[in-house]
């Protein structure tokens, strides 16, 4: 029986398949050299070079806590992907390009920690954000939609729920952020099934971890690489504990492939049933208040285990037909002080 | 002597002729038979079957194109994804069994012949092992029963969890329209109308899984083709699935349902028998779910995996199956039945 056990795990090792980017995600905010080393708590954002003196991170979240340690009095620190009104808790400002910022940190006794903030951290006033997914192979047009993101003051920042990229190339990641520059708030994704058909995952080198968390005014935000059609189990495991922390919070949960199709018989959910139920009943229990998915080429309004469910997966890909829908992304509003979503719209560009 | 000697040389030269001519047919089979199924059939002098195989792959690769194609150009539309679907399993079926069938039959021109008449009960006891990334559960006790009163079956089968509470249990009725019953049929084929419910509870995980299903299911005797001893089954169906949440809502949801298989049946059902397929399985809400891998394609497509039905005795037998999809499902069961009456 033991060694029916042993072999069938073995074997099964086969199903693990999003376990690499799991373990990719633990390494994602650490770098280390016979001169610097930079640890950013959460692996809230990534580590894009490093050199004697100079740092160039992305962030994934509004307010990572970056940790610096070097043989030198001070570091240039460059942070792509933050709010416009974002701060270094230390340093002085050298450079201002609206999402990307540079700082001069001085290191105390050859170390400092290093957090980003916001004017508006404290505020528990309702504020928006937009979700937009599978732009793909339709990078060329994406300035559309980043032009209507732009008309709206309202929007502090954009989760993207993967599908960023037709096959994740590391070409495709690098046009994708160009064209990212034309966007006036960051933008914190997650990854889609299309960016693993490149001969490695270069989605978490350039952008970051595939699962996060972070809490912005106090509202949650948990982002889940569900891109094989699963969740890893050590993901799982991180999505309890996230679930935990954000349980007396409003909480926005957002993947790419949908724990369900609302469509049954299409399938363009999880590849097991079980597992689906498994993470949406997990949901539902610690009081999940949104969810939002990709992979499905058109807008969805549905429920799974009563939690408002959203597909918005208008970025530009092959759109779904016969829907009459088009090019779309959403807006959520959400309020800390009422403690809930006040709403979802949809954006139509075409 | 001399002539004793004579006549068996020719013999051995014919033996050995038969086998030149089943290699060079076989290996025609595989290549060019991947791109022109029935060549190893045409090269053995089996036009007729030689025909039909290409035919069917024929087919198999208008249907694979028409419901792909249908897909790809309406970006997977809710009004037309499921019978897209359905044509593309129906045609990657037809035109993976059309290679499978010709290989197979100019390899061994058959080793078994089909159950012509089933007894009125059979019986199962076993065990499965189930390796999901998702869940903690492994070991399951598996039991259910075949009960065949004239052209109708009942089916219950349970899976109870060893050690844990996982537990599924499944009820299937069927018609047989066509085919072998308790009373002898001409050959291995049948078809039915199969009406299923499902009820599948995770009480660690705190939810259940309902389903109703309805679904059409057949299975074709390729001796109808000249390649004895071997088969194709397919279905297709609709599940209609209900999740329940323990503190929560629940969801409705539904399921197309498809499956195909080639098989072939070792020895005489009088005697020591068996029946060995591999197959496709569409659905997902099973143990083994649908298939995963590393790159792009997850979750559309459902599980493989292979089964075999060996009858040691008149009154005893064993099932062994594995499957891969989401999961890893491998296991064995002992069966027995009443006598046929032959």
């Amino acid at each position: 029986m033991r060694r029916i056990l042993v072999t069938l795990a073995v074997v099964s090792s086969c199903t693990h398949v999003a376990e690499e980017r799991t373990r990719a995600d633990e390494r994602i905010g650490h770098a280390h050299t016979a001169a610097i080393d930079v640890d950013v708590d959460d692996g809230a954002a990534c580590v894009r070079s490093i050199a004697p003196g100079v740092i160039r991170l992305r962030a994934q979240t509004p307010a990572p806590v970056i940790r610096i340690r070097a043989n030198a009095e001070r570091v240039r620190v460059t942070i792509d992907n933050v709010l416009a009104d974002a701060t270094l808790s230390i340093g002085t400002l050298v450079e201002d390009a609206g999402c990307t910022k540079t700082w001069d940190v001085p290191l105390a006794a050859g170390a400092a920690i290093a957090s980003l903030h916001t004017p508006d951290e404290a505020s528990r006033a309702p504020y928006r954000f937009a979700l937009l997914a599978d732009v793909q192979e339709d990078i060329d047009r994406v300035g559309d939609i980043y032009a209507r993101m732009n008309a709206d003051p309202t929007i502090r920042f954009v989760l993207f729920s993967g599908d960023l990229t037709r096959r994740g190339t590391e070409a495709e990641l690098l046009e994708f952020e160009r064209r990212e520059s034309e966007l006036r708030v960051p933008l914190y994704a997650t990854l889609g099934n299309h960016e693993l058909g490149a001969d490695e995952v270069y989605f978490q080198r350039l952008f970051g971890r595939g699962n996060f968390h972070f809490v912005f005014r106090d509202v949650a935000f948990t982002l889940l690489d569900s891109a094989s059609a699963t969740i890893d189990p050590r993901a799982f495991g991180w999505l309890e504990t996230w679930l935990q922390r954000g349980r007396d919070l409003p909480h926005v949960v957002a993947m790419h492939i949908p724990p369900f199709d609302p469509v049954g018989t299409r399938n363009g959910a999880f590849a097991s049933r079980a597992e689906a139920s498994k993470v949406v009943a997990a949901l539902a229990e610690a009081g999940v208040d949104l969810t939002l998915y990709g992979h499905i080429h058109s807008f969805y309004a549905y429920e799974n285990a009563g939690i408002p469910a959203y597909i918005s997966g208008g970025g530009g890909a092959v759109p779904e037909r016969l829907d009459g829908i088009g090019r779309n992304y959403l807006t959520v509003d959400v309020d800390p002080a009422a403690r809930r979503v006040l709403g979802v719209g949809v954006v139509r560009i075409d | 002597m001399r002539t004793a000697t004579l006549v068996l040389a020719l013999l051995l030269a014919a033996r050995d002729a038969q086998a030149d001519d089943r290699a060079k047919a076989t290996a025609a089979a595989v290549l060019p038979g991947a791109v022109v199924h029935g060549a190893g059939s045409w090269v053995a002098g089996r036009r007729d079957t030689a025909r039909t195989l290409l035919y069917a792959e024929l087919v198999g690769i208008g249907a694979m194109g028409a419901g792909f194609g249908t897909l790809y150009a309406s970006g997977g539309s809710r009004k037309i994804a499921a019978p897209a679907i359905a044509t593309a399993i129906v045609g990657t079926g037809l035109f993976v069994v059309s290679w499978l069938a010709d290989i197979e039959g100019v390899a061994t021109d058959g080793l078994g012949e089909p159950r012509r008449v089933l007894p009125p009960i059979e019986a199962s006891l076993g065990v499965r092992f189930v390796e999901h990334p998702a869940f903690a559960y492994r070991t399951f006790v598996t039991t259910g029963f075949d009960l065949r009163l004239g052209r109708v079956r009942v089916s219950p089968e349970g899976w109870f969890g060893a050690g844990h509470a996982n537990e599924r249990l499944r009820l299937e009725t069927a018609y047989r329209f066509a085919g072998a019953t308790t009373r002898r049929s001409a050959d291995g084929s049948f078809v039915d109308l199969t009406l299923a419910g499902v009820r599948h509870a995770f009480p660690p995980e705190r939810f259940t899984m309902s389903s109703a299903e309805v679904g059409v299911s057949g299975r074709y005797d390729l001796a109808r083709i000249d390649l004895p001893g071997s088969f194709v089954d397919g279905s297709i169906g609709v599940a209609f699935a209900r999740h329940d949440y323990t503190g929560a809502a629940s969801d409705a949801t539904e399921q197309l349902l498809a499956r195909w298989a080639y098989g072939v049946w070792l020895g005489r059902p009088s005697s020591t028998w068996a029946e060995v397929s591999a197959f496709y399985e569409h659905r997902h809400d099973g143990f083994a779910g649908g298939f995963v891998q590393p790159g792009l394609f997850s979750g559309v497509l459902g599980s493989f995996g292979g089964r075999a039905l060996a009858w040691l005795t008149e009154d005893l037998g064993a099932i062994a199956e594995a499957q891969v999809g989401a999961a890893i499902v491998i296991g064995a069961s002992v069966v027995v039945r009443q006598r046929v009456v032959r």
